[in-house]
């Protein structure tokens, strides 16, 4: 069985860190785990881009890192950035100096893929994790640059969204107020959090559970050591009450913490505190899955989302609802476009991205209804691309936000600035999907599902067959006129002829 | 209450130093090994002062009056240990007479030089070799009184030159030899330096009457203190503070006991001292020139021995299968230390081994062990060294290595700032059938082959998964790779050892309130932190049976009624010094055993990087059990302790003689 060796690093806002783990079939080994605290996040946040000093520091953390890395002989590594390096205006310097100077090549993290991998991570580690959706859950990342949250109930996402509360983040907004009152600032701070995200439930929903994750956890664990992975509200709140106004210096004193530690307590046990509002019980439990391991797991495809594609699916589905787009008309027109995709697997040499993107275009494509008919390709496009979907990330997105404008747009609009800097070969795949996406929405183009399946022959040209129970005259009208974009981009013919099938 | 629960930490370490004395008065050993434990009596008590009494001063100076744990007061302290080390040098010299008698049967002679018979000899001596590098200063206004180093030998001369006073002194450089060994037939005599200077004042003083003459020698603070702030500026701190050792301040004087009272004005004067820190020797000053006796007879020094190599090599098995089939584990110096320096020498040719780590407290000059590391470094393999830059009196012998390392591109770092390093540990980083597989070597003692020889101490190597881990981790935060701080199966000092052991020794105190046998042996160099003794203390009251070997300080006063009636301490001095430190706990009789490289000490549980691990291994377990069993036995070289006092223990009636490391010698453990 072969073995491999893979090393992640994970340069966080406030710590560089390292895992690396030994695979050999199913088993893992962990032979390795850094930490080296270094608050870049406290530059980006308050002045918008890394100094030079943490630049260097960062380097000389990756030159250790490097050295790990050559320790155990590995070659393949992933090394990725958050938000501390994602939100910095000189992130390419960044990226670019440490390169030079290290050896070791950083990517930014997209920030959906950042919660997909902890997502995934925390759904394989959590007993019952599916129960807990079903019942309601909040997931929350609570690290040093944001806090993510997903929210969860029967199975369908009514919550994503990454939002700027990173405890670090807010440790250097309030660090020019008191120790004595800077617990209400922050306190203030996250209710105002809080109060945006359940202003976009329906207000009798309330999820029975709180998921905690990220670099908070590890400071959850160093100072309530718990056995269980539980940690209840009256531990938050008898700390909270010890340490709301304690300086840096006893906070690291009397609680042995480290100092990077003790100067992001406040805000993580204020976060932890406020997110048991949302829900019903008053504990949140959490996995030790530390962030560098999860990603280890990830990358060498220890953890895998079987769920993944009914989860984005549902996921796609009630957001079309919250747009009040027609979810049944979405639903039929997605089954037409995935028979599409899969029968033109050799005409459109797609991959399984392509047809996730698809998907999501199909579904989605109507969602800019729900601001005005006028410049529906726009107003889709820019809803689409705004959204946070774990399993998706945001070039995905993106794409199917592409996809959309590229099918419904007229004459007038303006395209969308992202284009410039798309690829051709991009461009193209835009164009393919756009092409089966109009010739599919066709074929319920009266939102009455008249059409209730196709039969496709591919010769010289492609006939599909249209089983329907009346004649489709809409559909076939539309198909006539839709095709033009699939003909052009597949260089083929295609021709939509019906048979109403009869008693 | 009981008051003054606690021995005072220096008079118990010259307790420790008096039993050391007490072996060169021992007949049982050989004649040799005798003088050769006077010597390592003056050399102890060299360090003590720089050391140890520096502290005590410091205290003082700055106006601390508070009494210790043992009652004593810094001040009452000082004359407790001025008198108690005159004491013991006066023993010592009665010891040194009783010993040259025997050395003359012997054909040794320390020969009086009013004999004329050694005239011309030793004017050659003094004329070819002495004379040249000896440089006398007549303090007058234009020859200022000179710095006197620490541990120098002087001579002081009171002069006359048409009838005007004068004063000279004679630093004795430290590039002479001490002792002149002349044979003449199979007869040996020693002349020590000063007593040939002193016998020909009259050629390097010409023109000048000689009036009186005295020796003086002076010691001096050299306790290192570093006052950098980070770690890279670690080395270079320690090479500043190094060149100031020897300027100290004063803590104690040596004089002749014929020197001139005049002499010692003027001495007292010029240096800087009191009364209270001068010692009249009325024999020789400064026996550690005895040392360099022992190659004169091999007859009268301990049998050789040769460390016995391990069973489980004998077949020629490659080393690492061994390992991982079952740790490996033995007893220094009975059995052989090659074992490590063997193993380090072969994972420095091969070519699967990627890494190779290890921390350095005092290497050996001509150490193997660091020559392979140069080689592994050369052969490209990742060398990463901690070097402890502090290890007191070794430091320049560190800085020399860590140089010649880093210039064979080993990765050396200078451990943290605060702490010493005093964890022994090494990790070996190879590939087998494409998996990484670590082999991790944890011992009581310091990688020195030297040392190996002579000191008691018990290794491990093994490859568990979790040790090496652990070790992995301790030589990331070591070397600033990381700020973890958490072990799983490691107790590291100052994080975890201290509450590990205390944790240990509750669970034995709760076995003794359930009314189970509950036991703890515990076997250390030395014992003076006060919350472990006053958790022995809590163990004794409770019913648990406590044992503790301690060689050396012992703060714990056993024995006492209703405070400590369980306790028994013993201390063993022997050929070997006594190193390992053991624990050992019950268990409710599952009986659980600990190596680790701490001392039970402040310093060790608070200031050092420390280890501490549990032996799962059976065998080991067996063979710890045995060796304490021994240890514990002993009857020949233990000393009881009862209060503060010591009493050597001897076979009772029709007893069995255990000499437990003569016994170790002869029987495998």
């Amino acid at each position: 069985m072969k073995t491999e060796r893979i090393g992640i690093i994970n340069v966080g806002a406030s710590a560089f860190r390292m895992y690396i783990g030994e695979y050999s079939g199913d088993s893992e080994r962990s032979l390795d785990y850094l930490v080296k605290p270094l608050r870049i996040g406290t530059d980006t946040f308050t002045q918008g881009y890394i100094g030079l000093e943490n630049v260097k520091k960062a380097t000389e953390i990756l030159k250790i890192f490097k050295l790990k890395l050559e320790e155990y002989g590995i070659h393949k590594y992933k090394a990725l950035c958050t938000s501390g390096v994602r939100e910095a205006t000189n992130q390419d310097f960044f990226l670019d100096y440490t390169h030079l100077h290290s050896g070791i090549k950083l990517e930014v993290l997209d920030p959906s893929e950042e919660v997909y991998i902890k997502y995934v991570g925390v759904r394989n580690s959590v007993p019952g994790f599916s129960t807990l959706e079903q019942n309601g859950l909040v997931f929350a990342n609570v690290s040093s640059g944001n806090v993510t949250l997903n929210i969860t109930l029967k199975n369908k996402l009514l919550y994503a969204g990454t939002l700027p509360y990173g405890s670090l983040r807010m440790r250097q907004m309030f660090r020019s107020i008191s120790h004595i009152k800077r617990h209400k600032a922050i306190e203030e701070y996250v209710r105002k959090m809080i109060v945006s995200v359940v202003a976009t439930l329906d207000p009798e929903i309330k999820c029975s559970h709180l998921l905690g994750a990220g670099s908070s956890i590890n400071l959850m664990l160093r100072l309530f050591k718990p056995s269980g992975n539980i940690i209840t509200r009256e531990q938050l709140e008898e700390i909270y009450a010890r340490v709301r106004m304690m300086s840096l210096v006893e906070l690291t004193e009397e609680l042995g913490l480290r100092k990077d530690e003790a100067s992001v307590l406040l805000p993580t046990i204020i976060t932890y505190l406020q997110l048991m509002d949302i829900v019903k019980n008053d504990y949140f439990s959490f996995s030790r899955l530390t962030f560098p391991h999860t990603m280890s797991l990830y990358y060498s495809g220890r953890i895998k989302d079987t769920h993944l594609s009914s989860r984005i699916k549902n996921t796609l589905i009630s957001i079309a609802e919250k747009y009040r787009a027609d979810t049944k008309h979405a639903r039929w027109v997605n089954y037409f476009a995935r028979k599409f995709f899969d029968e033109f697997s050799d005409l459109h040499s797609l991959g399984r991205d392509s047809r996730v993107i698809l998907e999501a275009s199909v579904i989605l494509h109507d969602v800019g209804k729900y601001v005005s008919d006028d410049a529906l390709a726009t107003n889709s496009y820019h809803i689409i691309k705004s959204l946070k979907i774990p399993g998706l990330d945001s070039k995905m997105l993106l794409m199917a936000a592409a996809v959309v404008y590229e099918g419904n747009k007229t004459f007038h609009e303006k395209e969308p600035q992202e284009y410039a800097s798309m690829t051709s070969a991009e461009r193209l795949t835009i164009r393919k999907l756009a092409g089966i996406m109009l010739i599919s929405k066709a074929l319920d183009m009266g939102n009455n599902r008249h059409i209730t399946d196709i039969d496709i022959q591919m010769s010289d040209q492609i006939i599909v067959y249209a089983r329907a129970e009346r004649e489709p005259y809409l559909e076939m009208y539309t198909f006539d006129h839709q095709k033009l974009l699939f003909t052009e981009t597949f260089g083929t013919a295609i021709e939509l002829r019906a048979r109403i099938s009869y008693d | 209450m009981i008051k003054n629960r606690m021995n005072n930490r220096e008079l118990s370490w010259l307790s420790f130093n008096e039993r050391v004395l007490m072996e060169a008065a021992d007949p049982s050993n050989p004649l040799l090994e005798r003088v050769k434990f006077a010597a390592i009596y003056s050399s102890n008590l060299d360090e003590f002062f720089m050391v140890r009494v520096s502290g005590v001063y410091e205290q003082l100076s700055a106006g601390d009056e508070r009494p210790d744990q043992s009652g004593l007061t810094p001040r009452a302290l000082i004359n407790d240990i001025a008198s108690r080390s005159r004491r013991l040098n006066d023993l010592q010299q009665d010891i040194f007479r009783q010993l040259k008698v025997e050395l003359e049967r012997e054909q040794i002679y320390f020969p009086d030089l009013s004999d004329r018979h050694f005239d011309d000899i030793l004017e050659s001596i003094f004329l070819d070799e002495i004379m040249p590098v000896i440089s006398p200063v007549t303090v007058d206004p234009s020859h200022p009184f000179p710095f006197i180093y620490s541990r120098r030998m002087c001579i002081i001369v009171e002069l006359t030159r048409n009838n005007k006073p004068y004063t000279s002194l004679i630093m004795i450089p430290e590039t002479l030899r001490r002792a002149y060994k002349v044979r003449k037939g199979k007869k040996v005599y020693i002349f020590t330096v000063e007593e040939i200077i002193k016998k020909h004042l009259h050629m390097l003083l010409k023109g000048y009457d000689i009036n009186r003459v005295g020796l003086f020698r002076v010691t001096r603070d050299a306790d290192l203190e570093l006052t950098t702030a980070s770690s890279e500026d670690l080395l270079r701190s320690m090479q500043r503070s190094l060149s100031q050792r020897k300027k100290g301040d004063v803590n104690r004087v040596e004089v002749s006991g014929d020197i001139a009272e005049s002499s010692l004005e003027f001495l007292q004067r010029m240096v800087g001292f009191t009364r209270t820190q001068v010692d009249f020797v009325n024999g020789t000053i400064d026996l550690t020139f005895l040392f360099g006796l022992s190659e004169l007879k091999e007859s009268l020094m301990f049998p050789p021995f040769k460390p016995r190599p391990l069973k489980r090599l004998e077949g020629g098995a490659d080393i690492f299968d061994l390992i991982k089939e079952k740790p490996l584990y033995f007893f220094r110096p009975y059995s052989s230390f090659s074992v490590v320096t063997d193993l380090i020498a072969k994972a420095a040719k091969d070519d699967n081994v990627l890494a190779i780590k290890m921390t350095l407290y005092r290497a050996n000059k001509n150490s193997r062990i660091l020559a392979s590391l140069l080689e592994a470094a050369r052969r490209g393999k990742q060398v990463s060294v901690v070097v402890e830059l502090k290890a007191r009196f070794d430091e320049e012998r560190n800085i020399e290595w860590a140089k010649n390392l880093e210039e064979a591109g080993c990765i050396v770092t200078y451990g943290i700032v605060g702490l010493k390093i005093h964890a022994k540990c090494m990790l070996i980083v190879r590939r087998e059938a494409d998996k990484i597989v670590r082999y991790t070597h944890i011992a009581t003692g310091n990688y020195n082959e030297n040392t190996a020889t002579v000191y008691t101490d018990v290794d491990l190597i093994t490859a568990d998964d979790s040790m090496g881990r652990d070790a992995t981790q301790l030589f990331n935060y070591l070397m600033g790779f990381t700020e973890e701080e958490r072990w799983s199966v490691m107790r590291v000092a100052p994080f975890s050892l201290r509450s590990s052991i205390i944790a240990m020794i509750d669970q034995e105190i709760s076995f003794a309130k359930r009314g189970e046998s509950a036991e703890i042996i515990m076997k250390a160099n030395s014992l003076i932190d006060e919350e472990i003794i006053n958790k022995f203390y809590e163990a004794s009251q409770a019913g648990v049976k406590v044992s503790l070997i301690i060689r050396g300080i012992c703060g714990l006063k056993p024995g006492i009624k209703g405070l400590s009636e369980n306790i028994h301490v013993r201390s063993i001095i022997g050929r070997f010094l006594e190193h390992a430190r053991i624990l050992y706990c019950k268990h409710g009789g599952a009986g659980i055993y600990c190596i680790t490289s701490a001392d039970m000490m402040p310093r060790n549980l608070n200031g050092r990087v420390e280890l501490m691990v549990e032996v799962t291994d059976s065998d080991m377990k067996a063979s710890l059990k045995h060796f304490l069993d021994v240890s514990l036995a002993d009857n020949k070289k233990a000393w009881e302790m009862h209060d503060d006092k010591y009493t050597k223990l001897l076979p009772m009636n029709g007893e069995e003689e255990i000499h437990s490391q003569r016994y170790f010698l002869e029987c495998e453990i």
